[in-house]
């Protein structure tokens, strides 16, 4: 196991491993639209960067599973039992949160965790605001940051995972939604 | 409009730093930025500093934002001081809550300068 850094540490689910089954478009019982999880992930997406970062992200295919050396997880529990999480490396994290505070990236590295930790926590409000019916039955956990890649992550019973890869500025950033059921 | 002096809770330092930018951009002009972490230690800030306006996240740990202004209601010195909550939380529940427990506002995340300055301006007219 790689060093494991719980910042701000709220575990709202259970950090010990990942089981990811193949990508599905979710449970029927949530309203969702056409594109299915996918669509929906990267429409909430790609609304916090440009609001909140003031950049464009760019949907892309990789061949490859989630990696990168930062992840970011906010617990969403009630009407929808999940985790959205955010992995990248921890260079483009870097970016991010310099974006975010509008300074340098060397100026910004100390703010790296909790930046990549807040776009985590806008992203899963987005994403549940964005199911009728969540709004008032689904509820947020504080954010969680792991620092390293040689980790697992398992829920407690059946869960599908729908990550979607996006691109900004030459640099990966995957945004994940595991539910649980 | 004079300068005024306003407290952020929030328990990402990162999110203060994007509030206090996005007051700036709303041209809301700032003598005084206060921060807490947590409603707790907003409550001791008030204690030794009442500020202008508070700006409050509501999910945070120790003290979150609701118990926060429902505490601030029975603090003689803040009475008058609006409050306007900034949450990633849009449940109309959670709105209502923190309404009639004396919030005065309520800005989403994520938000432009536009909708703070929308929220913000009239609770400063007269100040």
């Amino acid at each position: 196991m790689a060093r494991t850094d719980f910042q701000r540490a709220q575990v709202a689910f259970s950090v010990s491993s990942v089981s990811i089954p193949p990508s599905e478009d979710g449970p029927k019982q949530w309203d969702l639209p056409e594109g299915g999880w996918h669509d929906l992930i990267e429409t909430a997406t790609r609304g916090v960067f440009e609001m909140m970062l003031g950049c464009t992200l760019t949907r892309v295919s990789l061949a490859t599973s989630p990696e990168g050396d930062i992840t970011a997880m906010v617990g969403l529990a009630g009407g929808l039992c999940g985790v959205v999480s955010i992995r990248c490396s921890l260079a483009t994290a870097n970016l991010l949160a310099s974006k975010m505070l509008g300074i340098d990236t060397a100026e910004a590295e100390s703010a790296t965790r909790d930046a990549l930790g807040e776009i985590a926590n806008v992203v899963a409000g987005s994403v549940k605001a964005a199911v009728p019916g969540l709004e008032d039955t689904c509820f947020l956990s504080t954010p969680t940051v792991v620092i390293g890649r040689d980790f697992k992550v398992y829920s407690l019973g059946n869960s599908t995972s729908t990550a979607v890869p996006f691109e900004v500025e030459g640099s990966a950033v995957w945004v994940i939604l595991d539910v649980h059921h | 409009m004079k300068k005024v002096s306003v407290l952020i809770v929030d328990d990402s330092a990162v999110m203060r730093k994007i509030v206090e930018r996005s007051l700036r951009q709303a041209g809301i002009e700032i003598e005084r930025v206060l921060e807490a972490d947590n409603g707790a230690s907003a409550l001791a800030v008030i204690q030794q500093n009442v500020p202008d306006m508070i700006f409050s996240d509501v999910n945070m740990p120790t003290m979150d934002g609701i118990e926060f202004i429902r505490q601030l209601q029975s603090v003689e010195s803040a009475k008058g001081v609006p409050v306007v909550m900034i949450t990633t939380e849009g449940s109309q529940t959670r709105v209502m809550e923190a309404l009639s427990l004396g919030a005065q506002g309520y800005i989403r995340k994520p938000f432009t300068p536009d909708q703070v300055r929308a929220q913000v301006a009239p609770l400063l007219e007269g100040k």
